[in-house]
């Protein structure tokens, strides 16, 4: 049974990177959210088990889906995927309860390489 | 009078996450030498005329006491006509600020080149490294709010458009406020088109 993946962040450049980065042979069932509220949105519906999340992103960061997420109890792995490399940024997000972070600009071995760290593939 | 270019949704798109993975390299080298942390602000790009360029600096600048800082930049990896210019604006309060970030530079004039460096050098190395660009930098000149007028004024004489990219770096905790503008003029807006359309294809 295929996997709900979301991929949530603002730039449409940026969630093609993602979704051309996925493992070919990985079965999952792929949702696009363009900011935080969307991404929750979409996580409440069952389409985000797995989420890969920017952090910089209008009407709701991904800080603040993090927290939300957090707070309702979602049952959703996360992984952000961001270009903002400061190391308190990192230590924030898997504080508040991220799988993992990647460094922006994202590509198919950075991603496998997480993917495998977690035998998520 | 030629019509001004105009960059489609997926182009901008793709320079607005070009810059932020450019300002997210910015803002490790500020978090690092100031111990500090950024709030990262969404990249805004858009194209001006050149004329409403000192009007568009004049709005976007802190009212009071401003710093500014303005470093040529130019591409010379394949002879491509990617030039274009920094401008760092920093209010007064960020310099007075800058004191007690710095500890280690007693230099006023320093501290500010330093900042300035690390906002527009880092960000523009960064830039260049994404597209294999090389761009060949100035030292940052300091110069005064009036001058910086004066800047703008004169590039306008050349240019008919400018695509500025702006992007607002505030430090957590702090009352830093400092602004990046990137100014890229006609033949650079034309050449990054191309590159964005290289990158989309």
């Amino acid at each position: 049974m295929s996997i709900p993946l979301l991929i949530c962040d603002d730039s449409n450049m940026a969630r093609k990177q993602v979704a051309r980065s996925l493992p070919p042979e990985w079965e999952v069932d792929v949702s696009f959210a363009t900011n935080g509220l969307e991404g929750l949105a979409a996580i409440r519906e069952g389409k985000g088990e797995m989420v890969f999340l920017d952090l910089t992103m209008p009407e709701l960061d991904g800080y603040g889906v993090l927290d939300a997420i957090k707070a309702e109890g979602l049952k959703c792995i996360v992984v952000v995927i961001s270009a903002d490399i400061q190391p308190a940024a990192r230590e924030r997000v898997m504080t508040a309860g991220a799988l993992e972070f990647i460094r922006k600009p994202i590509n198919s071995e950075k991603l496998l390489a997480v993917l495998q760290q977690y035998g998520l593939y | 009078m030629p019509v001004a270019p105009v960059y489609s949704e997926d182009q901008r798109d793709c320079l607005q996450e070009i810059c932020n993975v450019a300002m997210g390299q910015a803002a490790d080298t500020i978090a690092r030498t100031m111990d500090v942390f950024v709030t990262l602000p969404i990249p805004i790009i858009k194209i001006i005329k050149a004329e409403q360029l000192a009007a568009s600096v004049q709005a976007l600048g802190p009212s009071t006491g401003v710093y500014a800082a303005s470093q040529l930049f130019a591409s010379s990896s394949d002879g491509s006509p990617l030039s274009g210019l920094a401008l760092v604006m920093l209010s007064a309060n960020s310099v007075d600020e800058l004191q007690q970030l710095m500890p280690g530079v007693s230099c006023e004039q320093q501290r500010i080149t330093q900042t300035c460096q690390s906002m527009a050098q880092s960000c523009l190395d960064a830039l260049s490294q994404q597209w294999g660009l090389g761009f060949h930098t100035e030292l940052p000149q300091l110069v005064g709010f009036e001058s910086l007028q004066q800047v703008c004024k004169s590039v306008s004489t050349d240019w008919n458009n400018v695509l500025m990219v702006e992007i607002n770096y505030k430090l957590e905790q702090k009352t830093f406020n400092g602004e990046l503008l990137l100014l890229f003029p006609d033949q650079a807006i034309a050449a990054m088109a191309e590159r964005l359309d290289h990158l989309l294809a």
